[in-house]
This record gives structure tokens, sequence and C-alpha cells, in this order.
């Protein structure tokens, strides 16, 4: 027993070792330049890879992972490699759409809750516990399906669910800065509103903003992917990520684990490193935080 | 054309009166002294008598009127802790440029060297960083300076380096200069009138 235990030790020093000998910084740089090139290379590959590749090819359907076809290919003979490059890069679109929505809709209201005065912060707050206390899925799936699916629905499904824990972060941020000795010595030299918001506030929320936003565009692209999954998401005709899943789980029972592994796995890594980025900057902005 | 404080009262939310029936006067060109220990609510007037706070019982007033709400306000306050002060993301440059813009002569009477005002507020002391404040305070439109507890944290040789200039300036511009300090002696040495609040009748401060 004590033998595996020292086993398991060494496996976890070796995994300390690749980042041995630098300090938080420099890690945190390399970890944000991985995957900020990780994403770039999904990005590029939507455009570099040909469209030839996932037409209807008969004579090589149901070929398993090999050199040609790194993931396989399906039912068809498309190649599932750019199938998933092509279905990632749909996923990320939306994503960022749907995120960046929701950002600016918890910037707005976290803004106007923590200086509009008591009534607007009462409403704002139970907003933000009312989209809190429901899962995420059941709105997204009500409002996708209301809106008749379809890539603006789960735009807007997506959008609306998102914003709670953001617009609460900036609120307390903005509250605690309005009492701020140096905004109300602002004030009393005759600065109005707009130039304290402009000036003194909002580069105090920038890095709040863009950070939520990236820590955002995963839970986005996980919920369109998995509401695209259940269908009530994109159609057939923009194959997201969600669309080639839920594709290939009539195939799965066939033995062509191919179909849905590397899509799944794909998704996993994408999803992943937007977290990793989002942290990382996290990290670099605001040092406070740096040893949590 | 003097600064009034007719039977100010004050507490927080729901806390008890820190400040109650408290009436001052100055008139410009005159230095009167705040003294009283902590707690005495000292800095609570100071921030009455600038507009930071509004009182919940009577008025102050500038020139017979209420203080203006908007614009650059004639009754500037520098606070105790510089460093709170000013916006840590901010170069020096852009907070003492804030309300207006100073000439060299100001400058250099503050010890203010041309290099600090490239430099980020947590790249220099508190003293430093408080010379900057009184400057910013000191714009063409105040005609009153009130300093809470300006110098209290800064050294002797500062201190008087500070006072000095400050005096010159208040002199020059026939400013009224009210200084809240819990050190007597300090206040002892140029104030014309010294309002004691440890003496002050503080019989009305009574649970709200």
């Amino acid at each position: 027993m004590s033998k595996s235990g020292i086993s398991y030790l060494a496996a976890g020093s070796k995994e300390v070792r690749l980042f041995k000998g630098m300090n938080l910084r420099t890690k945190t740089l390399i970890s944000i330049g991985l995957t900020v090139v990780l994403l770039m290379l999904i990005i590029a590959g939507n455009f570099t890879l040909s469209a030839d590749n996932i037409s209807t090819n008969f004579e090589i359907k149901n070929q398993p992972p090999s050199a040609v076809n790194l993931f396989g290919t399906d039912w068809l003979g498309r190649d599932m490699f750019t199938r998933t490059v092509k279905g990632l890069n749909i996923s990320l679109a939306v994503g960022m759409i749907a995120s960046f929505v929701s950002a600016v809709i918890a910037l707005v209201l976290g803004i106007s809750a923590a200086t509009l005065g008591k009534r607007v912060d009462g409403l704002v707050t139970w907003l933000i516990d009312l989209f809190l206390g429901v899962p995420h899925l059941v709105i997204i799936i009500l409002i996708a399906f209301a809106m008749g699916g379809g890539i603006r629905g789960v735009i807007v499904g997506v959008a609306v669910t998102h914003w709670p824990s953001l617009a609460r972060v900036i609120r307390a941020e903005v509250m605690q800065l309005r009492s701020a000795d140096y905004i109300q010595v602002a004030q009393k030299l005759g600065k109005s509103r707009w130039w304290i918001a402009t000036k003194h506030l909002l580069p105090h929320l920038a890095p709040q903003f863009f950070i939520g936003l990236i820590l955002l565009f995963p839970h986005a692209i996980l919920h369109e992917a998995g509401i695209s999954f259940l269908g009530f998401g994109l159609s057939p005709e923009t194959p997201a990520i969600g669309i080639i899943l839920s594709e290939s789980m009539r195939y799965l029972s066939t033995g062509m684990w191919w179909l849905a592994f590397f899509p799944g796995l794909a998704l996993l890594v994408m999803v992943r490193s937007f977290d990793i980025l989002g942290s990382n900057l996290l990290l670099l902005f605001d040092p406070h935080r740096a040893r949590e | 054309m003097p600064l009034k404080a007719l039977e100010v009262g004050f507490h927080y939310y729901n806390g008890p009166w820190v400040v109650s029936n408290f009436s001052f006067m100055i008139n410009p060109g005159q230095i009167i002294g705040l003294y009283g220990p902590s707690g005495s609510g000292k800095s609570t007037i100071a921030r009455l008598l600038a507009g930071f706070e509004k009182p919940r019982a009577g008025q102050v007033l500038l020139d017979g009127k209420p203080m203006p709400v908007k614009g650059n306000n004639p009754v500037q306050l520098v606070l105790q802790h510089p460093e709170k002060a000013v916006n840590p993301r901010w170069q020096l440059e852009q907070t003492i440029y804030e309300g207006w813009r100073p000439n060299a002569e100001i400058m250099d009477s503050f010890g203010i060297s041309n290099k600090w005002l490239k430099r980020w507020p947590n790249e220099l002391s508190s003293g430093e960083l408080q010379r900057f404040c009184v400057i910013r305070a000191l714009g063409p439109e105040t005609r009153y300076l009130i300093a809470d507890e300006m110098t209290t944290m800064l050294d002797a040789v500062t201190q008087a380096q500070i006072w000095e200039a400050v005096l010159r300036i208040a002199a020059r511009r026939n400013l009224g200069l009210i200084v809240v300090s819990h050190e007597m002696s300090l206040l002892n040495r140029f104030c014309h009138e010294i309002v004691n609040l440890d003496s002050y009748d503080r019989s009305g401060l009574v649970y709200n």
C-alpha cells in the first residue's frame, strides 16, 4: 500500500516539474499563450480546411481514424476532423455573441443597481436572485422553444440567462468605488457624473468586465451545445458541435465510436482552454487574488 | 462671505448622533483650529462643512446660501489618508490636473519634483502624495480649505514644509482655513481661534 502511495506522489511531482523553476507570473503567461494559440488554431482551421472534405463521398464512408482522416469519417463519407473544426467555430461564434450580449446586460444592470438608488437596486438584486435560482438549461430551452429554435433563439436564451453572476460582481465593485475618497473629491471638484463614470469608474471595471466576458464563453458554448444536442437549438443545416454529437448518437451502437468521441473531446478542450485563459488573465490583472 | 454651520446635527443611517447642535462660523482670511480627541466628531464636522455629507439637522451656509451641490465647490477638503484620496490607476500628473493647472511656483513651494508627475501612487510615500492632494484642493475657485488631520502621519520636516506653503497661499489669496487636529501644539502655532470639541456641549448627543 505504501508503495502505491509513493508512486502516486511521484506522479504528482512529475506534473509539477513541467512548470518547475518558473515563478507564478511566467506560468500564468505560458498558460495564456498556450490557450490563445490553441484557440487561434481552431479559428484558423475554419478557413484553411477545404469544404470538399465534408462533401458526401460514399467511397470512404465509415472509416475509423487514420492518418488521412484524423477523426475518421461518418456515414456519408465526410471527414470528421473538418466537421469538428467547423462545428467548433459555429459554437464559438454563437457563444461569443451570446456572452457579449450577456456581459453588456450585466454591465448596464450592475452599474444602474449601484448608482440609481434603492428601488432600482432592489429590482436588479431581485432579478439576479431570480435568474440564479432557476436552472439555466430550463430557461434556455423555454426561450429557444418559444422563439422557434434556430440560432436567434439560442443566442437570446443564452444571453438572457448568463448575466447575473457578472452583474453581481460589477454592482459590488461600483458600490465600493462610489464611496471611495477620490470619487467624492472628484465630485467636489465639479466633475460631472458622466466624467466620473468614464474616467474613474470604467477603467476600474474594464478588467473585471473582460475577464467576466471570457469566463462566460465556456458556459455559453456548453449550453449552446447542450440545447442543440437536445434538439431545441440550432438546426441541422448549421452543423454546430451539438448537432454533430446528437447525429452521431444514432451510429454509436454500430461501433463507430469516433463519431462522438473526438468532437466531444474537442469541445471539452476548447471550453477548458477558455476557462484556463480567463482564470489566468484574472491572476494577471488582479494580483490580489493571485494566491487563491 | 462667511462659511457658517447652524445647529448642525449628523448621524449615519440608524446610528447614534455623531454631531449635534454644532454651530460654527469662519470668515475669509481666518485660521480656525478644530480640536478634539478621537471619536469626538472632528472628521464628520469637516465632511459636513465641505459638503461630503448632508447634515441631518440644521444647515451649512456659504454666503448665507446653502452649499452648491454641483460645480467646483468653494469649500475644499483635504483628507487624512492621501493614498485613498488618489485614484490608484492614475499617474499623479492626471490627479493633480484633475481640478486645475497649478504653476511651477506652487509645485516648487510644496517641494514636488517634476519626476513624480509620471509616477503611480503606489510609488510615492503618503507625505509625497499628500502634497498632491493639497495642491489639487487649492484651485482658483477655492475660498475655504479644510485640513482634516492633513499632516498627522507625516514627519516633522514634511509637516513644516507643507504647512508653510499652505499658510503662505492662504494669506495671499485670503482663504479661510479650518485645521482639524488632535494635536494642540500644532493648532497653537498658527490658529487665530481654536474650537475645542472636548469642552463643547455634547449633552444633545442622544441615541436616535
